[in-house]
């Protein structure tokens, strides 16, 4: 699984090089990057196999607290 | 970057923005098992008073299209809220659409993986899907909106065939007793039914691009209602043919096309459903997917989506496999929580943002005066 999502952010960074190349907006790269890395390692965590928080049942349970739910 | 810009210049017709509509609606009839185990058999008229209910927000929204002309739900948000708090809307809004279209292509694969490649792990469903979205909303909103047209027709199409060849098994007493559920089991659907598929602020994201505005509003109430009567009438088929049963069933409307057929040689259209569900799933995924790269890139001001698309479609299906741990928990949240949390998006921020652009219409009134 670690195989497959290093292959395929090599394959995301080629598909999207050619988009990268005609912005020549060094902020725009920057961002880019920030997300690319940010989520990279949110898929390596999540094929390793760590169990990642789900942002949904976090509020999901703020809600039962809250008795705002049905 | 100026509020007035956008980082993307794609024209549409309001004919593709109407069928747009249609789709995206129409696409919520083959998942109506969520409201059925809630209501049962007055599940249709949850849906026909959500339809009502639904109504308001969308003159809302027609109004803030009306004011705020060739701007999109993002730049609405700064002109009218300012940067930081407009910003900090713009923030949730964007996680909104991801966890839409993530939740969206859970079901999808989900979906398949149980009624026709029982072995193949869900990941290598999904990644084929998401790479097909991503080709889309590479090319643009024009593409994507290119083919709502010949999606609607073909949801009609099934709707129509379907309905003919179950007519000998409706049982119109599956109806009644009409109105045994409780009013706070009603409410709680009416809720579910005007957030979930009768949600429409990703809309706000794509009206700017409709080439003549003077349609919008035409095209947005046309789509909506042939949407919802989609629904309504798929509803309806279900309950008068499954009865009781469609309480118990995960797909209903799988079931019932399941059990359309005349002869021996022209049964199992449940293949139909399969194919119309992966349509009209691919358009919604790839709208919501659109919608998604365009708030982001709009909120963090870059000059355009199309950098941020492949690695938004990573997020995306990562974010498909952690939001749930089984289809259980999605339907429980759904039923109880979702409903409530959306209410935020589909018509609290909206109507907030109504009532801020009409005193500043009121203030603005009297300036000009003196």
């Amino acid at each position: 699984m670690i195989a497959l999502v290093i292959v395929s952010f090599c394959l995301i960074l080629i598909f999207s090089l050619p988009y990268l190349l005609t912005d020549k907006s060094k902020y725009d790269r920057t961002v880019f990057f920030i997300f690319y890395f940010s989520i990279f390692v949110i898929c390596l965590l999540e094929g390793g196999g760590v169990n990642l928080p789900s942002p949904i049942l976090g509020l999901d349970e703020l809600l039962k607290w809250l008795h705002l739910s049905y | 970057m100026k509020v007035g810009s956008s980082v993307n210049h794609d024209k549409i017709t309001a004919s593709q923005f109407m069928f747009a509509i249609v789709c995206y609606v129409e696409s919520f009839a083959l998942l109506t098992a969520f409201s059925l185990t809630v209501t049962h058999q007055d599940t249709w008229i949850a849906f026909l008073l959500g339809m009502v209910g639904a109504l308001p927000m969308i003159f809302i929204n027609l109004y803030l299209i009306k004011q705020y002309p060739n701007q999109n739900l993002i730049q609405i948000n700064r002109v009218v809220y300012g940067k930081p708090v407009g910003s900090l809307i713009s923030v949730l809004y964007c996680w909104y659409f991801l966890t839409l279209c993530s939740l969206n292509l859970r079901d999808t694969g989900d979906f398949l993986r149980m009624s026709v490649m029982s072995e193949t792990p869900s990941i290598f469903i999904k990644i084929p899907f998401l790479v097909l979205c991503s080709y889309a909303v590479l090319k643009g909103l024009k593409i994507i909106v290119r083919y709502s047209t010949v999606f609607a027709y073909i949801g009609f199409f099934a709707l129509i065939l379907t309905t003919i060849l179950v007519s000998r098994r409706m049982n119109y007493h599956n109806l009644f007793p009409v109105l045994t559920t409780s009013p706070v089991k009603l409410l709680q659907c009416i809720n579910m039914v005007m957030t979930i598929p009768f949600g429409t602020s990703i809309f706000l994201m794509i009206a700017p691009a409709v080439q003549d505005q003077k349609k919008v509003k035409k095209s947005f109430l046309t789509g909506f209602f042939v949407g919802a009567l989609v629904i309504l009438i798929v509803v309806i088929r279900d309950i008068v043919v499954l009865g009781k049963i469609s309480e118990e069933l995960v797909l209903p409307s799988y079931e019932t096309m399941c059990l359309s057929g005349v002869t021996e040689t022209f049964q199992r259209l449940d293949i139909l459903y399969v194919i119309l569900l992966v349509i009209l799933e691919y358009f919604k995924i790839s709208l919501l997917f659109y919608a998604t790269s365009v708030a982001i890139s709009q909120l963090l001001s870059l000059k355009s989506y199309k950098p941020l698309v492949l690695v938004i479609g990573a997020l995306i299906l990562v974010y498909s496999f952690i939001i749930f741990p089984s289809s259980i928990v999605h339907l429980a949240v759904t039923q109880t929580t979702i409903p409530v949390l959306w209410l935020l998006f589909e018509y609290i921020f909206p109507f907030v943002t109504f009532l801020c652009t009409k005193l500043r219409a009121r203030k603005e009134v009297p300036a000009i005066k003196s």
